[in-house]
């Protein structure tokens, strides 16, 4: 087994190794049992606007994905669309995204079957929206892994654009990339404008 | 909480750690320990099972009552003979719990009482290889009387937008029982290659 933490050294007879024994064995359990679910990313936050993130070298290790967002977009209105590619793909006969959105003023379902990416629809607050809002978004994907399977995933998200009940919008949703192909990146841009200065990003893992 | 992978410090003459009292530092290492967990804040209960053959329903039982929440991840898929079917999941098995539950399929809404949780997933006449992803979180699953739940799911039966569907339903069964495993079942078989975890959340 590993040792990773720093081994006591004997000060009085015998006192080190009855804890260093102890210490191993903790450690020996948390490196078999790391946690089902955790950071593969640590949690960053842009520092200047970006007209994409790509997050690279995925293990294929892990059962499922998890992206976190915390996200706007700098688009001059008020709300933008994201996009999600894996491996940066833009085939559009490989995206199938079924979206529903809620406000009070409208309940929308729809399929969307085209595009450059995986289309989550206009869940990024733009410009135009309060300052300081951003949309937090759970990008879940399945599969990712695999060789020979498409790729299933689903998503929630909320984005608030003003104070009114008609502007305040909840996202869920799902679909699919066609691809066969195993995921060893995944790319985030808005449809329109750039990712805004202050937004922040994690990629988890399940396992 | 919880599960605990060390060995206890324990008294006793030729034990080694004895030399120390295990009130003393136990409790130090089982705090350690459980940080290591709280770090990721779920435990895989059940470990991936990938389903090697149709089944006519899926339990996971024995479930520990040391956890405070679970979670239920899955990819399923139904082999009946349509473009999609309704998996039904049974808390503690227990057709008496009542399930009371408030359903956002797409654009359309609906209160639902009386059934198991459903979620709609792919079925044979769906693309192959189309498996539906389920997330369940069950609350409060050692009460015995109210377990607040929350499912989330999508399906795509087919390429067209009558047969991709999203689903978020949210509501509680009640029973007089916690919850000990659970049962999943379809209209007809569960395909093989479906697979599914059960974690358990500790906060």
């Amino acid at each position: 087994m590993a040792t990773l933490y720093t081994p006591l050294v004997d000060g009085v007879a015998g006192t080190a190794a009855i804890f260093n024994t102890v210490f191993q064995e903790l450690e020996d359990s948390f490196l078999a049992n790391p946690g089902a679910w955790g950071p593969i990313t640590t949690w960053t936050t842009l520092g200047s606007d970006q007209a994409s993130i790509t997050l690279s070298g995925i293990s294929g290790s892990y059962k499922a994905l998890l992206l976190r967002l915390l996200i706007r977009s700098t688009v001059a209105a008020t709300t933008d669309t994201l996009l999600i590619q894996p491996n940066a793909d833009t085939t559009s006969a490989n995206m199938y995204t079924r979206r529903v959105q809620w406000n009070t003023s409208t309940t929308l379902a729809v399929q969307t079957a085209s595009g450059s990416g995986l289309d989550l629809g206009s869940i990024l607050p733009g410009a135009s929206a309060l300052a300081d809002h951003f949309a937090p978004i759970d990008f879940f994907l399945f599969n990712y892994a695999s060789a020979s399977l498409p790729k299933q995933f689903m998503y929630d998200g909320y984005t608030h654009v003003d104070d009114a009940a008609a502007d305040m919008t909840r996202h869920f949703g799902g679909g699919v990339w066609k691809s066969t192909a195993a995921v060893t990146s995944l790319k985030f841009l808005p449809g329109t404008g750039s990712i805004a200065t202050g937004s922040s990003y994690a990629l988890y893992r399940l396992s | 909480m919880s599960q605990l992978f060390f060995t206890n410090v324990q008294s006793g003459v030729g034990n080694p750690k004895a030399h120390f009292g295990q009130e003393v530092f136990n409790p130090v290492f089982v705090g350690l320990e459980q940080g290591a967990f709280y770090q990721s804040g779920y435990y895989n209960i059940s470990g991936w099972t990938t389903l090697g053959a149709d089944s006519g329903a899926v339990t996971i039982s024995g479930i520990s009552q040391i956890w405070r929440h679970l979670r239920l991840v899955g990819l399923f898929r139904s082999t009946q003979g349509a473009v999609v079917d309704n998996m039904f999941i049974w808390l503690g098995g227990a057709t008496s719990l009542y399930y009371n539950s408030f359903r956002w399929h797409n654009s359309a809404i609906s209160t639902i009482s009386g059934a198991g949780l459903s979620a709609r997933i792919a079925a044979n006449s769906a693309p192959a290889n189309h498996f539906s992803p389920v997330i369940l979180d069950i609350f409060n699953y050692q009460s015995t009387d109210v377990h607040p739940f929350l499912l989330r799911a999508y399906t795509h039966g087919s390429d067209t937008d009558a047969n991709m569907t999203a689903v978020m339903s949210w509501g509680s069964a009640r029973g007089a029982a916690a919850v000990s495993y659970l049962q999943l079942t379809c209209s007809s078989n569960i395909k093989s290659e479906s697979m599914y975890a059960l974690y358990g959340k500790d906060y």
